[in-house]
Order: structure tokens, then C-alpha cells, then sequence
């Protein structure tokens, strides 16, 4: 009789500790990608709309329309964003290769479908040209599959082509707009920026075209279980809404702005804070030193001690031996988290008192200049919470990670309101600088608390044995699985 | 009254000494009510009744041991302060002590509402921190992750039983100590309801024997299994109002485990005998048969290569070994393969279960190997039917089969696990008719004298009417 506890200890040992908890760095280390892209893009191409001459209100359009694009499609494939990188390094653990190719044509069709009716409600009754509307729309799609499409790059690691076809994108854009500004296709309005869209989205196009080679030729076989990562929704949830709360957080001070005084409104299509968003978004430009330095540490020195832990505990050591690597570990996170730090802090330091003179010679207005600085400040915590986020995800504590994320969009939708409605305009980006200060705290005292207990954690919280799942997600993938199989079926 | 009637491994799913005697029990009872809760190792393997289900029992409440599985971890976990006492009595609990105050736990566990499941328990930082402590201090060297999982495996089903959903019931009787003994205790207490334990065996001592052999566990393991099925017999020792043994030897034992002597009683089983004095029916061979299980503590082997011997020696002769084999059928295969080998197919014959009636009557000896045993029905039963007995010295065969004041031998007694000494005993009784027909109508007798059901339903009757009135004046 005694012996049913041994078969239950058995099947825990299977549960193997996460290789798969790298998967999350990848696609942080992607998550640098679009600041890239989307500050580079709308500022390179607003300087050469200035240089054109074209109006106002049209630079505004052509602007706004990026940044709701990028803002909305970030917020649009956040909550699934992290719950499929779980999906698809599961599978490609399991070596389930032939899952990777459906999964993608599953998650993009559902991210397609979703992106198309929300520009065509959003776009549907404003009062802007149909081409217009039609070009947006387009934009706003693509964009929403890169981001879909990163998430399967990046699990694969491919990070070469990622960079090779932003470059091309870039420079395909560049190059069309010079095109076109010879050959200017004669759209009835907005002649100008709607040719600077066109090449936009074609550059953007480019990136697609070239992204969905690579994915295909690298998995270019399978067919069935396209909705299966559907049954992760439910057990996964925490890690969806670790995705949904930070993005909403990070943006939440933007929309904030966007009806403050700083609005502008052009053509009763979008609202926005031009100086603030862009402000904002040269702020993150600084931090991507302190991401990518991470992720070099991570994988290299932290790594190591890591899976030495999980390993040690997992198979046939003494305690002391366990504890032992345990110490070893935490002085590696310690150490290379100060160091990051430390460097981001030097980085961001500089580029606050560099601001002045540096923003004074490319000629961008005072305004965006002394929001950037306060913000840029606000940045480096934020990226520091976000890094602290990971490393929770890291060590499966998807509970307090989610915690975080909740911390820090309360915070900042909370306190930048109060200093968007109630206070001067200098006060611009404080709101958004205190609340990632705070939560930045926040999130060091969960991670601090964590390693406190994390022999416990590790050994005691582990489930006694496994539960059979069963929740409304897993049906409805269980359903979809089955009606896939039999349309297979019929084909044959 | 509604009596609870708790089992482990047995009734009503899987025949045997223990079953019978509480389908019996149960028969001899008409006026009152049964429950039953059956506790059985696993909810994956299939069960059927083995038994027709008398009309007075009201309920079966089958508990798997397995059945935590179905308890979910909960998200927000349970982690009350405790005092520095309960905190004494857990720490206790998790090194398997043997003097664990199982009043106290009972009570502590089964407010669910302050310490959740016994995954919550499990989980908790408390155990995890206590754990680590015992082993720091005792066991360093060893594994940590064997260590942690064992005593978690060890307390998980403990845990659940303790926190069972209580049973209303005027009495709980426990046909053994163990997990249906701590059952009975975490019942008996919540309900503040009598409890009789009536203890066949000596379960610790039959763990230990088995733990001792037991190839699944080695090393310290052995030592924390064996304490902990001590530990838990206790808890039934401590809260039973009385407690029975079969006969004296068993509860010297019990004493000695710590049993107040003033709790104690023996009683005896006790059968029908008129409905199995079957008359003798005539045959040419001697028939030499064993009523059994296939199962490994029968030490079937030993009784193949006893046969073996005697066939050797005397050719007329025909074995039948009557009882389930689908026990354990690993063992009935291995003991058919034995038979194969010793080329003997047609002269040992597996019946599978049986009415033993049918086959009393044309049986001369019957024979038991047993390395453990209590005090076996089939001994009685054979007697009933004047059929001599060979036994191994196990339980109490020895005082059942040896001559007294009142009746002269009833039998032979062998040593355990010794063929050839079993095989000369049913040699001497083949070649001795006198002496079989004589022990035979020894073995009646006593029967009558001991071991008949109106004695044990009479012991029966009076302890439950004694404890009835204890708790209800």
C-alpha cells in the first residue's frame, strides 16, 4: 500500500526544471526591436516630411497613424504574446516540430481576423479618404503579424535575419519615399504623407515577406493542431496578463496625455500628445543597452549556475550540496543584475545631461527635450522592473510577475492621471517616472522575497502530484483539435 | 444501533480471514445497521464484490488511498501561525515518532478551515522548514530529494484520512489497526462515538515484516516505514475503548505496543460448525488439500515442494489448493511454473475459489505454510469437518493445534519455510490413519469447545451493548 507515494514521486522527477524559462529572454531581447523601429521610423520620416514642406496637420497624421499602429498592435498581441513563446518552446522541447508551422497559421489568423475588425470599427466612420483608411489598416495588420511572427523567430533564435530584415525594410522605405517623391502617386488627398505611408508599408511588407520565408523554410511541415495553444490559455493565464498589464501599463501614460493639454486632434481621426509620445520614445531608445547586456549575462554566467541549482535539486544530491549551489547562483543574479544596473544608470545619466546640447544641435523642440529627461529617468526603472519581471518568469513565478505588471499599470494610470489633470504641464512624464520607481521596488522586494524561500519554493511548492487540467480553454482547443483532425480526414 | 465497520485491503472486495469474519459479524447482527468503509490502496485498479451484501448493511463508503489525487492545489495557500505546542506535536509527526499525540492532530488537521488539505500541510513552509531540520540533524548524508519525497508520500494519505468527512454512527468498529485504525480514530473522535478495535494480526509487526523483505525500499527508509506503521497503530491503540485479539500471545504483543491490559480482550473466532460436519464420502487416493489465497505470505512455494516430497514417498496421492488466484497473479504464475517444473500438473490442482463444502467431505489432511498468520478460519473450518491439520507455528496454530487438558492433538505444527519437515508430517498422517481419524474428531471437539460462533457472537454482542451504554447514559 505504502508503495503508491513512490510511483507519484516518479512522476514529479518528469516534470524536468525549464530549459524552456529562456524562451522569455529571447523575446524580451525581441521586444527591443520595435522601440528601434518605431522611434527611428516616425522620426526619420517626420524630419523628411519637414523637409518636404508638407503641412502640419499632415506630418501629424502621417505621425499619429504610426504610433496608434504600433501602440494598439503591441497592446492587441500582448496577452498571447508570452502565453505562445510557452506554447511553442513546450513543443519544441518535446521536439513536436511539425506543431510550430500550424500553430503560427493558427495564432496569425486569429491575430489577422482580430486586427482586420478593429481598424474597421476604428477607421469605419472618420472622416479621412478611403485610400487612407485602407493604407492604415494595412499598416496596422502587418505590424500586428510581426509581432506574431517575432514571437516563432525568436523561439527558433534567429536573431540575424530579425535584424537583416529590418535593415532591408528600412532601406526599402527609404528608398521608395525618394522614389516617390519624384513619382508621387496622385492620391487625391494628403498626396504626400499618404506616399510616405505607402513606402512605410511597403518597407514594413518587406520585414512580413521576409520573416514568413524564413519561418516556412525552417518549418516548412505539419498541419494539425493549429488552435491547440488555445488549451494554455487557461493554465497560462498569469503569464498573458503579465503581457497585457505591463503593455497596458507602459502605455497608459501616453493615452493619458493624449487628453491632457498637449493633445492635438487631427482630422477627428486620432488624438494625440506628439511631443509626449515622442519624448517618451526616444526615453526607451536609452534603455536598450541594459537589455541586451542582460540577456548577454543571462544566457552566459547566469545560466550556468542556474540549471546547476534546478539540476542538483532534481537528482541524487544532499542538501548541502543543493544549498551550496543555491548561494552560488544568487551572488551570480546579484551581481550581474548590479552590473546591469549600474551600466544602465552610467548610460542614462549621460544621455540626461547630454540632452541639452545634443537635442539643441538636431534641432528638436525644448519641450520634448525636458519631458525626455524626466521620462528617460522613469525608463530606466521601468526597464529595471521589466528585467526583474523576467527574471521572476525565469524561475516559474508567473504569480508574483503578474503582480508586477498589475502594480505597474495602477500605479502609473493612477498617478499620471492625477499629474495630467491636476497639475502644470512641467509635470508632464512625473507621473509615468514615479510610478516606475515604485514599482520597480515593488517588483526587487517579490524577486528578494522569493530567494528567501526558493529552496522552498523549489522543493515544497511543487505540485504533490499532477492535476489532471481540465478548464473551458482546454475544451475549446480539445473541440478545435478534433474538427481540424477530421477536415485532415476528408482531405485525405 | 448503526455500527461503522472500517476495513483496510479486505471486505467486502477481496476474500480472505478477515472478510469472512466480518460478513460473519455482520449476518450474526440482523438487529442492527452497518456501514462499511472500505479503504483500498488505488481507485485505478477495479474492484467488484466478492461478497453478497447482507440486507442490514446501509451504506459502503469506499476511500482509495490514492483518492488525494482528486484534491486541487489551491492557488492562495493556507498558513496559519501555530503555537509552540502544535508546533512540538507536528515536528513529532514528521520525524515519525512513535509517541505521537494523535488526539491532538486529529483535532488539528480537521480544521480545515485554519490548515486547509493536506497538500496545503504538505506544502506548507512549516513542513518544508521541519523536514529540512530533521534531516540536518539526522541524516545529512543522505539524498534529499528521497528524503523530502518520502516523508511527504508517507504523511500524504495519513493526512487525507484524517480528514475524512465524519460518518454518523453509534459505534466504529476497525477489524485492524493501520490506515483504517487512524480512520477509525479521526471518526471516533469527531463523532465522540465508542470504538472497538479488533485486531487480527499485529499490523505493525506484519508491515515490518514485509518492509523488511520489501525490495521498493532500502536504506534508512526501511527504518521510517516500519516506525511509521508502528506510529500510526498507535493512534487506534490509544483512542480504542477496548481492543481485542484473537487469542493471548497477540495481545501480550499488544501490551507490549503499549495497550493498557484493562482494555484488552480476546476473542476467538468462532464458525458454524454443524453447517461444515460434512459426512465423509468415499475416494480411492488420499486427498491432501490446503484452503488458501495464492499470495505470498501463504508461502504457496513451500507447500508445492512439500507436496513434491510426499509424492515421492507415496504415489496415491492428490493435491488441491483451493482459494483466488487473482491476488496476486504475478505469484500464481510463478507457483504453476514450480508445479510445471516438478512435472506434478496432474497431481497439484488449483481449484480457484470454491464452496468448500463441496470438497470437505473427500478431504483427509489439510496442510497451511503460512509465514504469518493470526488465527486461521480455515483451521477451524477443516476441524469442523474432522480433518486434521499440518501447520507451520505461526499466530496462534501452535496453541490450536497442540494437545490440552481437554483434548489431545489436533494436528501437526512445522517450521516455517521447511518443505521437508511439512512433508513429514503429512507422510506421518498419510501412513497413519488412526492417528488422522483421531486427530480429526480432536480438532471437532475443540471446535465446539472454543471456538464456535455463538461464543464469539455472544462477546460481540456484549461489548457492543457494554460501549453503547458508556457513551449514551
Amino acid at each position: 500500500m505504502a508503495g503508491i507515494g513512490f510511483a507519484l514521486k516518479r512522476m514529479f522527477q518528469k516534470e524536468t526544471f525549464t530549459n524552456r524559462a529562456l524562451a522569455y529572454l529571447y523575446s524580451s531581447f525581441i521586444a527591443a526591436g520595435p522601440w528601434i523601429l518605431s522611434v527611428l521610423s516616425i522620426n526619420v520620416l517626420l524630419y523628411l516630411l519637414r523637409i518636404v514642406e508638407v503641412p502640419t496637420d499632415e506630418r501629424n497624421l502621417f505621425s499619429a497613424t504610426i504610433v496608434y499602429s504600433f501602440i494598439f498592435s503591441q497592446i492587441l498581441v500582448a496577452p498571447i504574446q508570452l502565453v505562445v513563446t510557452r506554447y511553442i518552446s513546450d513543443n519544441l522541447y518535446q521536439k513536436k516540430y511539425d506543431r510550430i508551422k500550424p500553430t503560427f497559421i493558427g495564432v496569425n489568423n486569429l491575430t489577422f481576423l482580430l486586427a482586420l475588425i478593429i481598424s474597421f470599427a476604428f477607421y469605419f466612420n472618420k472622416p479621412i479618404p478611403i485610400h487612407y483608411k485602407i493604407l492604415s489598416s494595412y499598416l496596422f495588420i502587418i505590424i500586428s503579424m510581426i509581432w506574431i511572427l517575432m514571437i516563432f523567430l525568436s523561439a527558433v533564435k534567429n536573431y540575424k535575419l530579425i535584424a537583416k530584415a529590418y535593415l532591408f525594410g528600412g532601406i526599402l522605405t527609404v528608398v521608395l519615399i525618394f522614389v516617390f517623391l519624384e513619382y508621387p502617386i496622385p492620391f487625391t488627398e494628403f498626396q504626400t504623407s499618404s506616399n510616405f505611408l505607402f513606402a512605410y508599408v511597403l518597407g514594413i511588407s518587406l520585414i512580413l515577406v521576409m520573416f514568413l520565408f524564413n519561418l516556412f523554410s525552417t518549418f516548412f511541415y505539419g498541419k494539425l493542431y493549429k488552435f491547440d495553444f488555445i488549451s494554455y490559455l487557461g493554465q497560462y493565464a498569469t503569464l498573458g496578463l503579465v503581457g497585457l498589464f505591463y503593455t497596458l501599463g507602459l502605455w497608459s501614460d501616453n493615452i493619458i496625455m493624449w487628453f491632457s493639454d498637449y493633445q492635438i486632434n487631427i482630422f477627428d481621426t486620432f488624438i494625440f500628445a506628439p511631443y509626449y509620445d515622442n519624448a517618451v520614445f526616444l526615453a526607451y531608445l536609452t534603455t536598450i543597452p541594459s537589455l541586451v547586456l542582460f540577456f548577454v549575462v543571462i544566457e552566459t554566467e547566469f545560466y550556468i549556475t542556474y540549471k546547476n541549482y534546478y539540476g542538483q535539486a532534481n537528482s541524487s544530491e544532499t542538501y548541502q550540496v543543493i544549498d551550496k549551489s543555491r548561494k552560488v547562483m544568487r551572488r551570480s543574479l546579484n551581481y550581474n543584475l548590479v552590473y546591469t544596473f549600474l551600466a544602465q544608470i552610467l548610460i542614462t545619466l549621460t544621455m540626461m545631461l547630454s540632452a541639452k546640447p545634443l537635442f539643441k544641435y538636431l534641432g528638436i523642440n525644448y519641450l520634448i527635450r525636458n519631458i525626455f529627461q524626466i521620462t528617460a529617468f522613469g525608463t530606466m526603472f521601468n526597464i529595471f522592473a521589466f528585467i526583474i519581471i523576467l527574471v521572476l518568469l525565469y524561475f516559474e513565478r508567473r504569480g508574483r510577475a503578474c503582480a508586477s505588471a498589475i502594480v505597474f499599470l495602477i500605479l502609473n494610470s493612477s498617478i499620471s492621471y492625477y499629474f495630467t489633470m491636476y497639475l502644470p504641464l512641467k509635470y508632464a512624464g512625473y507621473g509615468f517616472t514615479i510610478a516606475s520607481i515604485l514599482t520597480f521596488f515593488f517588483s526587487l522586494y517579490l524577486l528578494v522575497s522569493f530567494f528567501k524561500n526558493i529552496n522552498y519554493a523549489t522543493f515544497a511548492m511543487q505540485p504533490i502530484y499532477i492535476e489532471k487540467k481540465t478548464d473551458i480553454f482546454i475544451k475549446i482547443a480539445n473541440r478545435l483539435n478534433k474538427k481540424d483532425n477530421k477536415i485532415e480526414e476528408k482531405d485525405n | 444501533m448503526t455500527i461503522c465497520m472500517i476495513a483496510e485491503g479486505s471486505y467486502p472486495y477481496i476474500a480472505g480471514g478477515v472478510s469472512s469474519w466480518i460478513n460473519q459479524i455482520i449476518l450474526a447482527f440482523p438487529e442492527h445497521k452497518f456501514k462499511i468503509i472500505s479503504i483500498m490502496p488505488s481507485g485505478n485498479e477495479n474492484i467488484e464484490l466478492k461478497y453478497k451484501i447482507p440486507d442490514n448493511v446501509i451504506k459502503i463508503r469506499t476511500i482509495f488511498l490514492d483518492d488525494f489525487f482528486n484534491i486541487k492545489h489551491r492557488k492562495i495557500k493556507k498558513n496559519p501561525h501555530l503555537s509552540a505546542e502544535e508546533k512540538k506535536e507536528l515536528i513529532k509527526l514528521i520525524r515519525i515518532k512513535r509517541n505521537v499525540n494523535w488526539e491532538f492532530l486529529v483535532s488539528f488537521f480537521n480544521n480545515k478551515k485554519r490548515v486547509g488539505s493536506c497538500v496545503d500541510f504538505l506544502q506548507s513552509k512549516f513542513f518544508f522548514n521541519e523536514t529540512v531540520n530533521f534531516y540536518q540533524e539526522l541524516y545529512s548524508k543522505q539524498v534529499f530529494n528521497i528524503f523530502f519525497w518520502t516523508i511527504r508520500n508517507m504523511l500524504l494519505p495519513l493526512i487525507y484520512l484524517i480528514q475524512q468527512e465524519k460518518e454518523d454512527a453509534d459505534l466504529f468498529h476497525s477489524a485492524s489497526t493501520g490506515y483504517a485504525g487512524i480512520l477509525a480514530t479521526s471518526l471516533a473522535i469527531k463523532g465522540n462515538k465508542p470504538f472497538l478495535l479488533s485486531e487480527h494480526g499485529i499490523y505493525g509487526r506484519e508491515r515490518e515484516e514485509e518492509l523488511l523483505k520489501a525490495k521498493w525500499v532500502t536504506g534508512i527508509y526501511k527504518k521510517f516505514w516500519i516506525d511509521f506503521f508502528y506510529s500510526i497503530s498507535n493512534a487506534a491503540y490509544n483512542r480504542a475503548d477496548i481492543i481485542t485479539a484473537l487469542f493471548n500471545a497477540n495481545r501480550e504483543i499488544q501490551i507490549k505496543l503499549g495497550v493498557e491490559r484493562k482494555k484488552t480482550e480476546i476473542t476467538p473466532n468462532g464458525i458454524n460448525y454443524d453447517k461444515l460436519n460434512i459426512e465423509k464420502k468415499e475416494h480411492d487416493k488420499i486427498i491432501v488439500g490446503s484452503i488458501l489465497r495464492i499470495v505470498p505470505i501463504k508461502d504457496v512455494m513451500t507447500m508445492i515442494r512439500a507436496f513434491s516430497i510426499v509424492k515421492r514417498r507415496y504415489d496415491d496421492v492428490i493435491f488441491y489448493l483451493m482459494g483466488p488466484t487473482d491476488e496476486d497473479k504475478s505469484y500464481y504464475q510463478q507457483c504453476k511454473n514450480l508445479v510445471k517444473l516438478l512435472n506434478l500438473e496432474d497431481t497439484i490442482i488449483f481449484t480457484g475459489r470454491v464452496n468448500i463444502k463441496e470438497y470437505l467431505g473427500i478431504i483427509d489432511i489439510l496442510v497451511l505454510t503460512s509465514i504469518s498468520e493470526g488465527q486461521p478460519l480455515v483451521i477451524l473450518e477443516g476441524w469442523s469437518a474432522k480433518i486434521p491439520f499440518v501447520s507451520t507455528d505461526v499466530g496462534s496454530c501452535k496453541d490450536l493445534l497442540v494437545k490440552d487438558k481437554y483434548e489431545g492433538h489436533c494436528g501437526i505444527i512445522t517450521k516455517l519455510a521447511a518443505p521437508s519437515e511439512t512433508a513429514k508430517a503429512i507422510l506421518k498422517l498419510i501412513e497413519n490413519p488412526k492417528l488422522r481419524k483421531e486427530m480429526g474428531e480432536n480438532g471437532l471437539k475443540r471446535v465446539k469447545r472454543l471456538y464456535n460462533d455463538k461464543v464469539l457472537i455472544k462477546s460481540y454482542r456484549d461489548l457492543y451493548d457494554k460501549l453503547y451504554k458508556k457513551y449514551n447514559k
